[in-house]
């Protein structure tokens, strides 16, 4: 991790810290009064837990629980931690909330089918249905470390920052030093910007016409065509979740190859 | 969208707010603005002994700083004076420096003469009770620097030394960069200083050795006093460590024109640590310029291109732009949001401006007011002149190294108590 320090004032300090994780790039900016020590402090501490947790979740990484769940042989439980099983739960929870459009185990050439149990979850133990079944959590382990960075930041007393995880999952903690809450823009449509106060901005979808990595579930067909879905919301795992059921609720209609975005929903009714 | 400019104003309002925890911890001679405010009815009175041209350079801006009044000049060079007295037209007029430090209408001297005649000019001035801002190289020999360091102490004079870079906020904000660890540890500089012209003055020739001094082994020590002098201060600076050892080479190898110091030098300093900083210079070519390469094992570091690299991941520009932002008090949005970034779509490493931009001043102004502050307030700004007194003792070890054709040990007679040094009064 590298991190740049600036003093805003002379009771504020601000730090900007960066690394690789989860094959791709987390930047923080958090800004506090008092001991810059302390700002430095949290960002390892992030950058300790996001590891942590994609070593728990990444099927990339050969040791991860989720790999050994894959490498294991069909309907045989694999004894994994609470803390995978709890997020695996929640998985099969969208997935049946959403009509299948959201599925951990969805993989291309396979169509999964809504009422089909592919994953057995009964902690601690988790199993595989059967040999097509791969549990893949790129589609919500960023949102779900990004969701327990923000709540590692509340711990320690820390309320404003800006935490972009891929740039696809940003959560706005507090405020800007010099504002009300953030503004964030669109890297392809400048133009588009969000205020953000306490939420998370979440795309999901192909930047170019020729990107093409997410499956959809229920024809097992990667979807293809220039086209994104954002969605704000409280939290980033709900916010990953939400931004591909919009994606792939758009490849349904007629003009989703026209139109490359659907603009931005807030799910996150402010009382 | 609001673009603001890292004004010397803000950068001084950022000083007055932060200073006491955190650029000063880098480069404590910043405590010479502590009282500016408070000083604004005070003017100092100055004397200019040698206004040529870096003599006038200065002038242009002292003459701009309503805390500075020139009210002397001295020069034995008719058209110098001249000019001079375009940018000071009220000054009075002397041909003898001594006569100049005679007048009790004079405050505080700027000495802009050749080096050879630093050390004399230095030396009264501080004994008549003048406070002194002295072009580097500070001497011409080691032993004239320690003696008028010395001085500047029994007397409790002033003493500052043109070393613009540490008022240049480039090197200052890039410093606590690098002291905060955040280009790794530090183990080597390569520095470098490339020319391509012949450094000669259109002069008769009775006046050549009076207007090309610099060229003449009698009046100076070349390319180490007139240039390395300023880069080798960013070595000590950066790595808060004074070299023992140099060694070298120096030949005129493409300007022979009568000229007795070297064109082309290469030297190489030694960190008790094993660490290198090379120097560098030839005025036979110019594509590379001049640069204080700073490597880390995290990051590289140009301080004159005003530019850092990081070795491997390098910082988004989106929100590299965000803390600049900030900085210059901007409330604004700044596009990243979109899909998820992968390591393939990383870019060439074109490294950031440490300051947001593009340079586009060093620190002469900067320098220039904080030795009016101090002068005001007579206080003299912690360790400004000893980083000074050390760039121009590497720089004359340097060109002792280079004569020698030896490696030379900085003398123990002549450390002071300062980094890595111990002051021996038996010794001196």
């Amino acid at each position: 991790m590298q991190q740049l320090f600036r003093q805003i004032d002379k009771d504020r300090e601000l730090v900007y810290a960066w690394f690789e994780a989860m094959h791709t790039r987390i930047d923080l900016v958090l800004w506090d009064t008092g001991e810059a020590d302390r700002l430095s402090c949290a960002v390892q501490a992030i950058e300790e837990e996001t590891r942590r947790i994609e070593r728990m979740g990444s099927r990339f990484l050969p040791y991860s629980e989720v790999s050994r769940i894959n490498d294991a042989a069909p309907g045989c439980p694999v004894c994994v931690s609470d803390e995978l099983c709890a997020l695996l739960a929640r998985c099969l929870d969208y997935r049946q909330r959403w009509g299948g459009l959201f599925d951990v185990t969805a993989c291309e050439g396979v169509s999964c089918r809504l009422e089909e149990q592919r994953l057995s979850v009964c902690a601690p133990y988790v199993a595989r249905a059967d040999e097509t079944v791969r549990i893949d959590l790129s589609g919500c382990l960023k949102g779900y470390a990004l969701d327990r960075a923000v709540s590692l930041l509340r711990k320690q007393g820390i309320g404003n920052g800006l935490l972009s995880f891929g740039n696809s999952s940003v959560f706005a903690l507090g405020n800007h030093p010099k504002g009300e809450g953030w503004l964030v823009a669109e890297a392809d449509s400048p133009d588009r910007r969000h205020v953000l106060h306490d939420e998370c901005l979440t795309t999901s979808g192909n930047n170019t016409g020729s990107r093409r990595h997410i499956v959809h579930p229920l024809t097992g067909r990667m979807v293809e065509g220039r086209h994104t879905a954002s969605v704000v919301t409280r939290s980033g795992e709900e916010g990953e979740v939400l931004s591909i059921v919009k994606f792939l609720s758009d490849s349904l209609s007629a003009s989703f190859q026209d139109k490359a975005e659907t603009g931005c929903i807030r799910l996150n009714q402010k009382k | 969208m609001e673009k603001a400019s890292i004004s010397r104003r803000k950068f001084l309002k950022n000083l007055g707010l932060a200073g006491a925890g955190v650029l000063m911890a880098s480069s404590p001679w910043l405590s010479a603005f502590a009282e500016s405010d408070k000083t604004s009815r005070y003017k100092v009175k100055i004397g200019i002994i040698g206004p040529g041209s870096r003599g006038q350079f200065l002038m242009s801006f002292l003459t701009k700083n309503p805390k500075a009044d020139i009210v002397a000049l001295c020069d034995i060079y008719q058209p110098s004076i001249d000019e001079a007295l375009k940018l000071a037209p009220k000054a009075r007029v002397y041909r003898d420096y001594r006569a100049l430090l005679d007048d009790p209408n004079v405050d505080a001297v700027v000495i802009t003469t050749p080096l050879d005649r630093h050390y004399e000019m230095a030396m009264a001035a501080l004994d008549a009770g003048k406070d002194l801002f002295c072009e580097k190289t500070l001497c011409y020999t080691l032993a004239q620097c320690y003696e008028v360091y010395q001085k500047h102490i029994s007397t409790g004079r002033i003493l500052f030394v043109g070393q613009q870079r540490l008022f240049d906020p480039r090197y200052i904000t890039v410093m606590k960069m690098i002291h905060d660890g955040t280009f790794g540890s530090i183990n080597a500089i390569r520095a470098y200083w490339y020319r391509n012209n012949n450094w000669r003055r259109e002069a008769p020739p009775e006046l050549d050795e009076l207007r090309n001094w610099r060229l003449y082994k009698q009046h100076s020590k070349g390319l180490m006093t007139e240039l390395a002098c300023h880069q080798l201060q960013t070595g000590t600076w950066a790595l808060r460590q004074i070299p023992n050892k140099v060694m070298g080479h120096g030949a005129i190898t493409y300007w022979k024109d009568g000229r007795t110091v070297y064109d082309n030098i290469s030297c190489i300093y030694v960190f008790d640590s094993g660490v290198k900083m090379t120097y560098d210079s030839v005025i036979s070519n110019k594509f590379y310029g001049l640069e204080e390469k700073i490597l880390g094992s995290k990051g590289t570091v140009e301080p004159e291109k005003g530019k850092y690299y990081f070795e491997e991941t390098e910082p988004a520009a989106a929100f590299v732009r965000l803390i600049n932002d900030i900085e210059h008090d901007i409330f604004d949005a700044v596009p990243f949001a979109g899909t998820s970034w992968e390591p393939e779509s990383a870019n060439e490493n074109k490294g950031e401006y440490i300051l947001g931009k593009s340079p586009k001043e060093d620190g002469t102004s900067l320098m220039l007011e904080a030795f009016v502050e101090a002068v005001i307030s007579q206080k003299q700004p912690e360790r400004v002149t000893e980083e000074a007194y050390y760039s121009s003792a590497l720089s004359l070890l340097g060109h002792q190294a280079l004569e020698e054709e030896r490696v030379v040990t900085f003398p123990d007679e002549y450390k002071l108590n300062y980094l890595n040094h111990v002051h021996n009064p038996i010794l001196k």
